[in-house]
């Protein structure tokens, strides 16, 4: 029994077309439990995740991997210019 | 709009923003059956068609207000590839917004009642990804 999400690799695929080879610093809104992050995470110099609080992921999941803060999308915790790249996942 | 001005704020000039989300259009299922593949039916979206509309616009407009210029677009499938009917109930009970129909499992059991190879339930959704810089 098994459940693969993106069986095909497409969302990886297009995912890594869009990224620079160098990704660097990255912002993950909408982490979740880091479905995506997994796919990127060691091609990153520092990822950050954030999540609203209950949709982050545990830390056994984002260990090692990315910080992760409980924030809105409006109001984000960092300063200006921390980050080199931006990933917004949303899912409904 | 003003989630994009934040991320603005904390994206370094010319950072690229990744705006991956999916579609307005339902999640289609399908049976793999042997050397068939069947539409099984679709499971709907509609409970986030809003908040989709309003994350477009809110794209447009951070797009026409000069935050971002956009690089690339592109629409491509998420495929969820499930092996058994208890998958598909795990999966079901993930669904956030979504809601998969009660006759759809029904459908699936009974095509796949007394079969003895093995079957694919694949799940299609479109996603659209965005490439924007930041200005």
């Amino acid at each position: 029994m098994a459940i693969r999400g993106d069986s095909k690799g497409l969302e990886s695929r297009y995912l890594f077309d869009m990224l620079p080879r160098d990704i660097g610093r990255v912002l993950e809104i909408g982490c979740g439990d880091g479905r995506l992050t997994r796919k990127y995470a060691d091609r990153a110099a520092k990822v950050v995740g954030i999540d609203l609080p209950g949709a982050l992921p545990r830390d056994d999941q984002a260990e090692g991997m990315m910080d992760v803060a409980a924030a809105s999308g409006v109001a984000l915790p960092f300063c200006d210019g921390s980050f080199d790249q931006a990933i917004f996942s949303l899912s409904f | 709009m003003h989630a994009l001005s934040e991320v603005r704020r904390v994206l370094r000039p010319g950072g690229l923003l990744i705006d991956l989300r999916p579609t307005a259009r339902n999640r289609q299922v399908e049976l793999e059956l042997a050397e068939a593949r069947l539409r099984i039916g679709e499971i709907d979206a509609s409970n986030s068609a809003t908040e989709k509309l309003q994350a477009d616009e809110a794209l447009q407009a951070a797009l026409d207000e000069g935050l971002f210029t956009a690089e690339h677009r592109a629409r491509f499938e998420y495929i969820t590839d499930l092996d058994t009917q208890e998958d598909l109930r795990e999966f079901a009970a993930g669904l956030r917004r979504s809601v998969m129909p009660e006759g759809l499992p029904r459908r699936i059991a009974a095509l796949t009642a007394g079969v003895r190879e093995d079957y694919l339930i694949r799940i299609r959704r479109e996603m659209i990804i965005w490439r924007l810089r930041r200005l």
